[in-house]
Parts: C-alpha cells; structure tokens; sequence
C-alpha cells in the first residue's frame, strides 16, 4: 500500500492481517457528455473477507450504479477512481479480466429473476454453463455439481426441476435458480442488488434466510443493495447511507441504526413505518435532487431540517467520525462517520446533533476548519 | 350502528379456463370465491395478502370494473346487480398503485383533474378554480402544477395528482390498490398522511388493498387477510395484527423483515412452498398443505383440516364458533383461537 495517511487507510492498517477483498475508492461514475450526470460521485469504501455490507437509499440515490460499477457493468458511462478486487484493479481492466471475475471471484444477483435467464433454455443448462466457464470440470461433474447448486438454494426436487424452463419457474423458485448461478464459480463476494425486490413477503423472508446460510457457510461476503432497510438490517452488519451519489453515514448496524447522525439517515428512520406499531411517521418534504443538476455543499441541504445557509449550500460537508457502539467488543464498530456540518462549531447545532460523541472531523480540502 | 355503506355478500369472481381444439371450459380460477364485509362510513378496511390472493380482483368486482360470477355488491342500500350506474361511479372512486402508469401523458395536471367532471357533466362554470383548490388540498401548488405534464413531476406529486382527480367529483368511497407501494418511502409517509388527513376532514370510507402491513398498520381501522380467494382472518387492527388467530396471519406477519439494530434469533414462522392453484385449490381448508399448525396436530385433529373448509367465524377458544363474541374477529381456522 502507498504511504497515504487518509482515514481510510490507517483503519485498514489496524486490521492488516486481512486484507480487503475489495477496496473502492473515489469511484465516480458519470453518464452523458453534454449534460454529465454523475450517478455515483466519489464513494469509497473497503469489503473484508466474510463481511457483510448494505448500502440503503432511495432510488435515485446511486445504489445500483455504484455496485454495476465495481465490475465493468456500466455500458453508457465512464467510471472512475479505484476498484481493488484482491489488490488488483478492475478500472479500465479488460473485458477478459472482468469477466473472470464475475465468473468465478464475484458473484451477481439482481432483481430481476427473469432476465438473468435465457427463456429458450433450461434452467439446469444455464447452470452448468456457468459452472462450466469458471471450472474445469466435466459434462457429467458440472450437471452433478449444478444439481447440487439448486439444493443448496433449496430448490425442491432438483433433479426433476433441472430440466425446466425458466417460466416454469416461480417468482421465488427463479430467484433461488439465479442464486444458484451467481455460486456457479465458488464466488468469495456476492453482490446482490435488489434481490428480494418485487416478491411477496413469505418468499422474501424464505430469500433472506437463504442468504443468511450462505453467507455463513461459504464463508462469503455480501455487498447487498437495498431500498428496504428491514431486509438490509436483517442480513448486513455494516451499513452505508446514499444520497444523491454520495455515502452520507457509514457505521456498524448497531451504530446507524441505534445512534443515526446524518440528518437524512434520521429523517429516513423516522419515515419507515413499522408492521408491529402505528408510528407518527415524519415524511421528508420535497424530493431527492436532479444528478444533473445537484445542489451545491450537501446535497441534502435544500431538504434537511438542520440546514443553516451559508454553510451547508457553500462547500461540501466535512466527514465527522463519532466515538459511539462498543468499539472494543465489536469488529464491525471500526468506524462510524456522517458527512454533515451540524456536528462542527461552525453550525448552531441542535438536540438531535450530539456533539460529544465526535471523535474526530476531517475538513474537505480548500474549507478552513 | 348505521348502515354500512357497503355490503358485499358471498362475492365470487370465477375466470374459465378453457383447453383443447374446441376451447372447452374444463374449470375455473376461482380468483375470488366468497367474500362477504361490511364497510361502515368513515371507516378504512384493508385487504390484505400476497400476490394471487385475489385482493385486487375483489377491489375491481366490488367497483363494477368486472363483473361478479356470484353474490352481491350493496352500495348505500341499493343493490348493483344491474350494474354499476352513473351515481355510483360518481360516489366510488379508485386510487391506482402506479401513477406513472395511470396518468395521460400528453394532458396537463389540470385537465387529468378536470377529466371526471367533463365526463360527468360537472362544475360546467368554475372548473379550473375547483381544480385549482383540489390541487391545494392534496398539498400541490396549483400556480406551478396546474400547467405543468405528468413527466414534470416526482413519484409523490403524481400520486398526489392520482388523488385529487379521485377527490374531483367528491366520492363517498375511494378504493385505495396498493396506493403507496411504488413511492419510495420518504414520499410514502407523506402519502399516507395525506389521505388520513381528507379522510378526516370529508368524512370518506375507504378501502385500502395492500400487500404491505406496515402500510395496513399505519392507515387501517379494521383488517381482512386474504389467502387463494378467502378471507382467512377478519377483525379490528390491533386485534388481528397484535394478536393474529389465523396460522396464514401469523406466517405472514412474521415473515416482515424487521429493521433490527440488533437481529433476534431467528423466530420466523417458515411458509413453505408456495400458493397453491387457484384454479385447482386444496381441499378443505385452503391452507391446510404450507399450515404449521396442522403439523402439531393428532392424525385426527389434522384429517379435519382436509375433509372440511372451516367457515369464516367468530370463534371461542378451540375454534368452536361462539355466539357474541366481543372484539367481533372473524377467523376460518377449525383450531384457532386455540
């Protein structure tokens, strides 16, 4: 590693023993040439092996770009910035290296069940396909093996629903097929965005539970993408919060959830409704920015409660790390950080900006502390 | 009590399924197979259940949008079995899930609006300014919005559009499919403040069909929850939702993804499988094959849960039915209350 002293790096030093398995940095994707959209501006974050990450936000916000970005899915735009997959960077990386990639080192679910499928062919092909690509194994050992695959998605009779086409599939049933073949090449990171988007609950919870085994088992990693923060909090112990393109709060689970401090992650909370309890629920006013045209400083600004003109419509807000969780019991409470001017002497702050828990606030460059 | 506003009797909607050269009819789907409630003025009922369960074939047959292969819809004491007529189209009115799909294209906001009252021959003289004021009550600006295209506006704002043309021609009823379920949910709350707000302020009724409990649980007086085109458990919000007697309520309910700083032990009630045929459902109780409280029972206990369809009852503890129950829940479960 080069001997930058970034925040990000001296919290990957103290665990140097494991190395990430992925490593963003100042990933940035932008769509358009006359009219640039930045999608994704400027996020980075580390993956370690056998983590599990979510990224929530509404849509719009750049969830799924950012993860179709890691891996050379962005057809339309330009990526830029940083993407280590086990120390080697996958940034203008070639088609042939990326797709090694996806097929054996990193696996990929989306929402949409049936397009991850051929309707001409049969499931079961499709699966030893994929497993083929990434293995050296025979005709007879890949069907062996892509039965396997569709047992441990718990797929019922997988020998008499191998040969099925995908519509015969139901919604749940091609969901757990498309699993099966994202772990056609043994992935150490699967990446799922939306995978549970669009079906019933039952099938939801049963996809959930599903995900949990293989997490545990393979001994995986998950970068799961989700506007659902129920089914995030269910399966992720770290969690990040987009905005307009950008992380706004990254913490463990326990931190972001049971101590929000970036005024959208509260406001967010404070819209879910619960199933157990009629809550007063605060809805956001306004609506998330046009990418096209983002507000200037923090873009959640025009819409936050704890916006003071002048300072958050000026220059981007500085990253505040917090001291909170139980850091010496809990590995995933490395780093809990919001970007937002409420918790610095410059803002009036307020009830709700518990500045006692600051650790430490680090000041985007050109903005005097 | 009054007299509901609406009464739906052993409401059935069978589609036929036809096979082979001659297209034959060989059966039916029985996508919604007798379903009977009342709807009290004032009040919201939600209709809750996964996708095929039949919720919204039900809303459509009870607006007359399709009509009912049995039984009857009874709208402020009239019958409607010839037909919905002009006054109850005015008096009903229906919010769609997707207002992006629902909304003319190429008509400004104010004419979407204004379309029930030109077809209705309606406020001939101060339309644009009632339009305007609808507008404001849905929490639009009506100098911004009323010119502006559907293509204009964000997911809320449409929905909020949605709204005010179901508001135009001042329904008793509005009939809510799944109105929130495409919003993202910062706007969602907004939504859902807003209709329990004109409900209050006009005193409307509504039906809300959702999938989503959470929603139910925000907006909703009493809860029906619905399975294969039956109702399986009816009662007051709290007393369904806290207190689910139905094995389906229970499943379903736990089966919601908590947002948990700290995840519990799994104690998620498994569904297995997935619904069954509607054109060729189980015998008996309709959930008896994914049930699992049938698994606990004695081969006695559970060959009941096959040979008979436990009617939608008020019930006592061990499922028999009871006369004047107190909390008025509606369970079709032979063992539940237990």
């Amino acid at each position: 590693m080069a001997d930058s002293h970034t925040a990000t790096d001296e919290r990957v030093a103290a665990t140097s023993d494991d190395q990430p398995l992925l490593r963003v940095e100042n990933l940035r994707t932008t769509f358009g040439r006359r009219e640039p959209l930045v999608a994704v501006d400027g996020i980075g974050y580390d993956l370690r092996a056998g983590e599990t990450l979510g990224i929530v936000g509404e849509s719009g916000a750049g969830k799924s770009v950012s993860v179709r970005s890691l891996v050379g899915l962005i057809d339309e735009g330009e990526v830029e910035g940083s993407v280590e997959w086990r120390g080697e960077e996958l940034i203008d990386a070639s088609g042939r290296t990326l797709r090694s990639v996806r097929g054996s080192g990193i696996g990929m679910v989306f929402q949409n069940a049936e397009s991850a499928f051929d309707p001409t062919e049969t499931v079961g092909a499709q699966i030893v396909e994929a497993v083929r690509a990434s293995r050296d194994l025979s005709k007879r050992e890949a069907r062996a093996e892509a039965v396997d695959l569709l047992e441990e998605v718990g797929i019922g009779d997988p020998a008499g629903r191998f040969d099925d086409y995908p519509h015969e599939y139901s919604g749940g049933m091609a969901q757990r097929a498309v699993i099966a073949m994202a772990l056609a090449g043994e992935p150490d990171l699967l990446i799922a965005d939306e995978p549970t988007t669009g079906l019933d609950v039952s099938v939801q919870a049963g996809i959930v539970d599903l995900f949990r085994e293989l997490v545990a088992e393979r001994e995986m990693s998950l970068l799961l993408i989700s506007h659902d923060l129920g089914v995030v909090s269910q399966l992720c112990s770290r969690i990040m919060v987009m905005y307009a393109g950008r992380i706004v709060e990254r913490g463990s689970r326990k931190q972001l959830l049971g101590s929000p401090r970036h005024p959208y992650t509260q406001a967010f909370l404070r819209s879910v409704p619960d199933v157990d309890e009629r809550r007063d629920l605060e809805p956001i006013g306004g609506s998330p920015p046009d990418l096209a045209d983002p507000p200037a400083g923090c873009r959640f600004h025009p819409r936050c409660p704890a916006a003071e003109a002048g300072l958050c419509d000026g220059a981007a807000p500085p990253t505040v790390r917090f001291a909170d969780g139980d850091t010496a019991t809990d590995a995933d409470a490395d780093c809990h950080e919001a970007t937002c001017y409420a918790y610095t002497e410059a803002h009036p702050g307020g009830d709700d900006y518990d500045r006692s828990a600051v650790e430490s606030i680090e000041w985007n460059e050109g903005v005097e502390e | 009590m009054s007299d509901p506003l609406l009464s739906v009797r052993d409401l059935k909607r069978h589609y036929p399924v036809r096979s082979g050269i001659l297209k034959r009819q060989t059966g039916a789907v029985r996508a919604v197979d007798g379903v009977s409630f009342d709807l009290q003025r004032g009040e919201t009922l939600a209709i809750v259940g996964e996708s095929g369960c039949g919720k919204s074939t039900l809303a459509e047959t009870v607006i007359g949008l399709d009509e009912p292969t049995d039984g009857e819809v009874i709208f402020d004491g009239d019958s409607l079995a010839g037909g919905a007529d002009k006054a109850f189209r005015r008096r009903v009115q229906m919010v769609f899930q997707d207002p992006f799909s629902t909304l003319n294209e190429r008509m400004t906001v104010g004419r979407i609006v204004a379309e029930p009252l030109v077809i209705h021959g309606e406020r001939e003289d101060d339309r644009a300014g009632y339009v305007r004021d609808l507008l404001e009550t849905v929490g639009l600006d009506p100098d911004r919005h009323y010119d502006a295209f559907p293509h204009e506006l964000s997911g809320g704002q449409r929905q909020r559009v949605g709204i005010a043309r179901a508001l135009a021609l001042d329904p008793d009823l509005l009939v809510l499919d799944e109105p929130v379920s495409a919003l993202d949910v910062s706007v969602r709350a907004g939504i859902l403040e807003l209709l329990r707000d004109l409900q209050e302020e006009r005193g409307l009724t509504y039906l809300l069909i959702s999938h989503d409990v959470s929603v139910v649980r925000q907006v909703a007086d009493r809860v029906a929850v619905m399975y294969l085109g039956e109702f399986v458990e009816l009662g007051g919000l709290e007393t369904v939702l806290d207190d689910p007697a139905h094995p389906y309520t229970e499943a379903l309910l736990s089966s919601v993804p908590r947002v948990r700083a700290e995840p519990q032990p799994d104690e998620r009630i498994h569904l297995p499988g997935s619904p069954p045929d509607p054109a060729d459902p189980p015998e008996g109780c309709r959930f008896h094959p994914r049930c699992h409280l049938r698994e606990r029972l004695d081969d006695d206990a559970a060959a009941r849960c096959v040979a008979e369809d436990p009617a939608l009852t008020e019930r006592e503890e061990g499922g028999e039915p009871r006369r004047g129950a107190d909390d008025g829940r509606t369970v079709a479960c032979h063992y539940r209350p237990e």
